[in-house]
């Protein structure tokens, strides 16, 4: 349980407790899902001001813990992230919240994601930010760490703009520790800073013929050349050594710049290979070949050149008490590979070297010490770490998480208030769904990527894989199965009548002998059938809540007074249709107001008939095709409802044949021919006398 | 009417404070802090302070089951259920709000018929008999066929208990006048405070039924034939129109001796409707109808008469797990009497407990009075 904005305990589904900036992916995974795609971008963007980054190259967490993933495989959240932040939309979005300026002078050093981030949050809450960074360029590893293939060069720029525009000063070229001491900083007016150097130097292979031999280079020398548009000496043989992300990345570069065989040397198997699933199947695609179980012993040479590596194969130990196996050399395996060309990507350490003597360092001399890792302060007052250069080499997002964090303890020193301690962050595991609910929920495959051909990706770095179009993020977002936004039960109001236990599809409530009701709110994927049915209303769900169509109605419905005829739609939101089919409708069906729902179960019978005291001459309840409605089951039931509405509707003499009820074409949201005919008999039953009088009301 | 003018008129500055009202009261028993007692003590207390406006906000109004229980028992004679109907009308004008079952679409489909839409409501009636469009009697069908559509599920059939009723009017040799026009009686409304709603039916009804060209209305649901007999008088001045119950004409006939009932083989109980019994003052007739069926057994429940409990909700405010126990302790009770049956005269009533029975496991069946009436009569 977590505290919300107002202090009420909220569960944060597991898609947001694992996102170390807590991104409300719910949030945006819904709006898309509503075609609400600016606003998605802004739930993004108002916590997140790399989301064009994360949305490609994140290791999205939240994935891991989807619960779709018990269903079947888990939400592409990383790819609707960079739907949302790739469309025209983005253009629309300005930074309303700056805050008046408070006059402190902030240096942040390092332009990686965790200084970009703090840079960005600590201009937003007013403070003169100015970014030190020792390099030509701005972005710390995402500019000259990860290749332009995953990540193209204009949508960091586009994101780094946007976070210069705030007002942020640059200085690049600057290595702080070097051309100016952190003294230097404070002299100068400074009053605080964030370091945040992030894992530039390599670890060393430890292995003969790496330091004399021409053609062994380290993997982030070798990418930053190849990220800054140089192009490296790159050999017709490579071996990478590593099995992260950073080797794969080198290997994959390699391929690019011209070598014609690659192989990616690793210690352990395939199963321990630190690097994402993803970006592995991607190398070996590409031709890379997976060296396992593979040791380098001695870097061979010939005239001062690389000219083969020596290796030895490994064999598994059994795990040890952390669970990690070991390798373990088996002995007379030698063997050699021929190769040109050595990068060693077995890891990196900060480039701390510069400020040993202004700061403290960790035990082992590498790492910038934090006096807690949720405050980010060093023993050293006013200066602030966080990053790589804190947590050693880990990801994106948690730079960036670390680079907010910072900037909310930079801004409680700054105005000279005590810090409350942050809660350390829990590990949440997903709770498992029980065998029935896996077994009910309608499956639906998680979209597939679009990604280059193989001629066009070796030919250079342009991007692989590509957006999801309009389509597949709608559907992509519709699998989401809505943690926690489910049926909330008011135990006092329940009467056990087990209307919700008869109505449910999954069949989640149950009732106890001495008669209590009880609904899993994670198990529910809020529906909204027992909302409907329920004659107490005691329980409710927060997608499309109770009563929802019926006050977006009262406050659209006035607005529509003049049309001749008022026909109001219940769109299932399931149907296939895109924002183009919405525009469409408003253009030549104006006489339509339109509601959109997460499926039909959720409108009661009183919803029905409040839209016709409402004044609405007609109702049309659009149902998805069967094949996009995730609840098929509950079909009968929504007819029942509608019938019953429509003898209730005959008997108040409006007549049952204005409630239409029809299911929307394979695509879009009805049949025009269909629709005019529809339109014209309802103009035929002559107005609902009930018109005048809501519109006087 | 000022809550100052309320506690006058009511005299509930009579009350002793002795508590009896709230050891009667069936609310009390199950919903923590309710007391009809407690709730009269503080209106008088915020309108010796002024402060009326805050305690109008409060839900608690709405608990009250209007079943007239502790009316009864009142040593000082407070005119209790006057006071709340008229604190109610107050807390609706300031816009105090009822959580009403059912999505409030029984409220919705009353405001739908008070818009003048031309209904379509009495085709059932000449299916099940014979009407009139004018003459002596009018029969006041009055929710029934709403009813019938909302709660077929539950095994109720609101329509078939009026269909009954018309056949044996028509056996009597009664063909009533049933009409379109007719609107709900308003009893929900005027007991949930929107007093000029209510007006505005009882108006038309009246209007309506004297159109027609009827003396006598003839009544199956306890609730219109109060509400047409007590409360339509306080608005409509010279009605001349006389309220009668479907029970009342029954039990004339039984007397006469003008019909044949043929045996059954059953062992039944009778709940009391508050506004049938303690309202309206009628509990012989419908125990003179039951014992009048051949073979039937006949057993009181433990509270019956004056000292009846309600079937836990009226008009349809505030259904919670309150009103749910006091439904299955009125179940019970009329279980441990043996009897198979239970029978009701209200349709609300039968509603009520066929809900609370729906989830239940027991072996008691509820039945409206009128259909049991009619199998005797071979209907
Ligand atoms: C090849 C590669 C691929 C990766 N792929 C992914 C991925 O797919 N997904 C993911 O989430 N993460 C990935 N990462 C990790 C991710 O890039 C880092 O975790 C993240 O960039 C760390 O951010 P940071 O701001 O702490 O440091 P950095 O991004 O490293 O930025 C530090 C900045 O500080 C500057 N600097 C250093 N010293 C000084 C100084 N003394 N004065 C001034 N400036 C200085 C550096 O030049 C640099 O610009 C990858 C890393 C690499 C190397």
């Amino acid at each position: 349980m977590t505290k919300n904005e107002l202090g009420m305990e909220v569960e944060y589904p597991p898609c947001r407790s694992a996102c170390p900036i807590l991104t409300d992916v719910r949030e945006y995974v819904q709006l898309i899902a509503e075609r609400r795609y600016e606003e998605a971008f802004v739930s993004i963007r108002k916590l997140n001001p790399l989301p064009g980054v994360c949305g490609r190259i994140c290791t999205h967490p939240c994935e891991v813990v989807c619960k779709r993933g018990q269903v079947d495989e888990p939400i592409a959240i990383a790819a609707l992230k960079r739907f949302a932040s790739d469309g025209l939309w983005t253009e629309q979005y300005k930074e309303t919240l700056r805050g008046k300026s408070t006059g402190h002078k902030v240096a942040v050093i390092g332009s990686g994601p965790a200084g970009l981030a703090a840079a960005h949050d600590l201009a937003l809450l007013g403070h003169d930010v100015t970014i030190f960074e020792a390099l030509p360029v701005l972005g710390g590893m995402l500019r000259v760490g990860v290749p332009g293939y995953r990540l193209p060069k204009d949508v960091l720029d586009e994101e780094i703009r946007a976070i210069v525009d705030l007002g942020v000063e640059i200085k690049t070229g600057v290595r702080i520790g070097k051309e100016m001491k952190l003294a230097d900083l404070f002299e100068q007016g400074y009053k605080a800073m964030f370091v945040a150097i992030g894992a530039h130097k390599d670890r060393q292979l430890g292995i003969a013929g790496e330091d004399e031999l021409q053609g062994v280079i380290s993997a982030v020398s070798f990418l930053r050349q190849a990220n800054q548009g140089e192009t490296p000496e790159v050999g017709k043989k490579v071996a990478v050594i590593g099995g992260g992300n950073t080797a794969i990345d080198s290997a994959r570069s390699a391929v690019r710049l011209g070598a014609e065989a690659v192989h990616i040397v690793y210690r352990r198997s395939r199963d321990e290979m630190p690097a994402a699933d993803e970006e592995i199947e991607e190398a070996i695609h590409e031709g890379i070949e997976l060296a396992y179980l593979t040791s380098p012993v001695e870097i061979l040479g010939q005239d001062g050149k690389v000219s083969a590596l020596k290796c030895i194969k490994n064999e598994l130990s059994e795990p040890d008490a952390s669970g990690r196996r070991s390798p373990k050399p088996v002995p007379g395996s030698e063997f050699t590979i021929d190769v040109d060309m050595v990068i060693a990507a077995i890891g990196q350490a900060p480039d701390s070297s510069f400020l040993s003597d202004e700061l403290e360092l960790s035990e082992r001399g590498k790492l910038i010490d934090v006096e807690d890792p949720n405050i980010l302060a060093t023993a050293r007052t006013g200066v602030f770490a966080g990053g790589d250069a804190v947590t050693g080499p880990a990801t994106a997002v948690k730079a960036i998480a670390g680079g907010k964090q910072a900037a909310i303890s930079i801004d409680f020193y700054l105005r000279g208030e005590a810090q409350t301690e942050a809660e350390p962050r829990k590990e949440v595991e997903t709770e498992k769904l029980p065998p029935n609910i896996l077994e009910k929920t309608t499956i639906l495959p998680r979209c597939g990527v679009q990604t280059l051909s193989q001629d066009s990706r070796l030919a250079g770095f342009d991007e692989v894989v590509s957006v999801l179009t309009e389509d597949q993020a709608i559907r992509e977002a519709r699998r989401c199965l809505h943690c926690f936004m489910g049926a909330d039960l008011d135990q006092e109001q329940c009467i056990a009548c087990k209307a919700c236990v008869k109505v449910c599809p999954l069949e989640i409530p149950t009732i106890s002998a001495d008669g209590k009701v009880d609904i899993d709110i994670f198990q529910c994927q809020a529906c909204g059938t027992c909302v409907a049915e329920c004659p107490v209303q005691a329980v409710n769900v927060r997608l499309c809540p109770h009563g929802h169509i019926v006050s977006e109605l009262e406050s659209t419905l006035g607005q529509s007074q003049s049309a001749d005829s008022l026909v109001v739609g219940v769109f299932s939101q399931y149907g296939n249709f895109k924002a183009d089919h919405l525009d469409a409708l408003g253009r030549d069906f104006p006489q339509i107001v339109p509601v959109m729902t997460f499926g039909l179960e959720r409108v009661s019978v009183s919803d029905l008939l409040r839209i016709f005291q409402l004044g609405a001459d007609a109702v049309l309840m659009a149902e998805a095709p069967a094949e996009d409605r995730p609840f098929s089951e509950t079909q009968p039931l929504v007819e029942r409802r509608n019938e019953i509405a429509r003898d209730i509707l005959d008997l108040l003499g409006l007549g049952g044949d204005r409630l239409i009820s029809y299911t929307m074409p394979q695509e879009g949201l009805f049949e025009a021919t269909w629709l005019s005919e529809t339109i014209d008999g309802i103009k035929a039953l002559g107005q609902n006398p009930l018109r005048k009088e809501a519109i006087a009301a | 009417m000022s809550i100052q003018d309320l506690i006058e008129k009511t005299k509930v500055s009579f009350c002793q404070d002795c508590g009896v009202c709230t050891g009667s009261c069936p609310v009390s028993r199950v919903l923590p802090g309710f007391s009809p007692q407690q709730m009269v003590a503080k209106y008088v207390l915020s309108s010796d302070l002024g402060m009326e406006d805050e305690v109008l906000g409060e839900q608690d109004v709405w608990s009250c089951l209007t079943c007239a229980l502790c009316l009864q028992r009142c040593p000082s004679k407070v005119e209790y259920l006057e006071f709340v109907r008229g604190v109610r009308e107050e807390a609706f004008r300031a816009g105090n709000k009822i959580t009403h079952a059912h999505d409030g679409i029984l409220q919705t489909i009353t405001q739908m018929q008070t818009s003048g839409l031309p209904q379509n409501r009495t085709a059932w009636a000449r299916e099940a008999g014979t009407i009139k469009e004018e003459g002596e009697y009018y029969l006041f069908v009055g929710c029934v066929p709403y009813f019938d559509v909302l709660f077929k599920d539950m095994g109720v059939s609101p329509l078939g208990s009026a269909s009954d009723m018309l056949k044996i009017l028509n056996k009597f040799g009664i063909e009533p006048v049933v009409s379109d026009e007719e609107r709900c009686c308003g009893h929900d409304m005027l007991w949930s405070g929107n007093v000029d709603l209510f007006k505005e039916l009882a108006l038309h009804n009246v209007e309506l039924i004297k159109r027609l060209g009827c003396k006598k209305v003839i009544f199956g649901c306890p609730e219109g034939y109060l509400t047409f007999k007590e409360y339509y008088p306080l608005y409509c001045t010279d009605m001349g129109l006389d309220a009668v119950h479907f029970y009342d004409l029954v039990y004339d006939q039984i007397q006469e001796g003008t019909f044949q009932l043929s045996p059954l083989e059953q062992k039944v109980t009778y709940h009391d409707p508050c506004r049938l019994g303690r309202m309206a003052g009628m509990y012989d007739s419908p125990r003179e109808i039951i014992a009048s069926i051949p073979g039937i057994k006949f057993v009181e429940m433990e509270r019956n008469r004056e000292e009846a409990v309600c079937c836990g909700i009226s008009c349809w405010a505030n259904c919670s797990s309150y009103s749910k126990q006091i439904q299955m302790d009125r179940i019970k009770e009329a279980e441990a009497t043996g009897a198979d049956t239970l029978i009701t005269a209200c349709p609300k009533c039968n509603i009520h407990f066929s809900c609370a029975l729906s989830s239940a496991e027991m072996g008691l069946e509820v039945k409206d009075l009128t259909q049991l009436m009619a199998s005797a009569m071979g209907i």
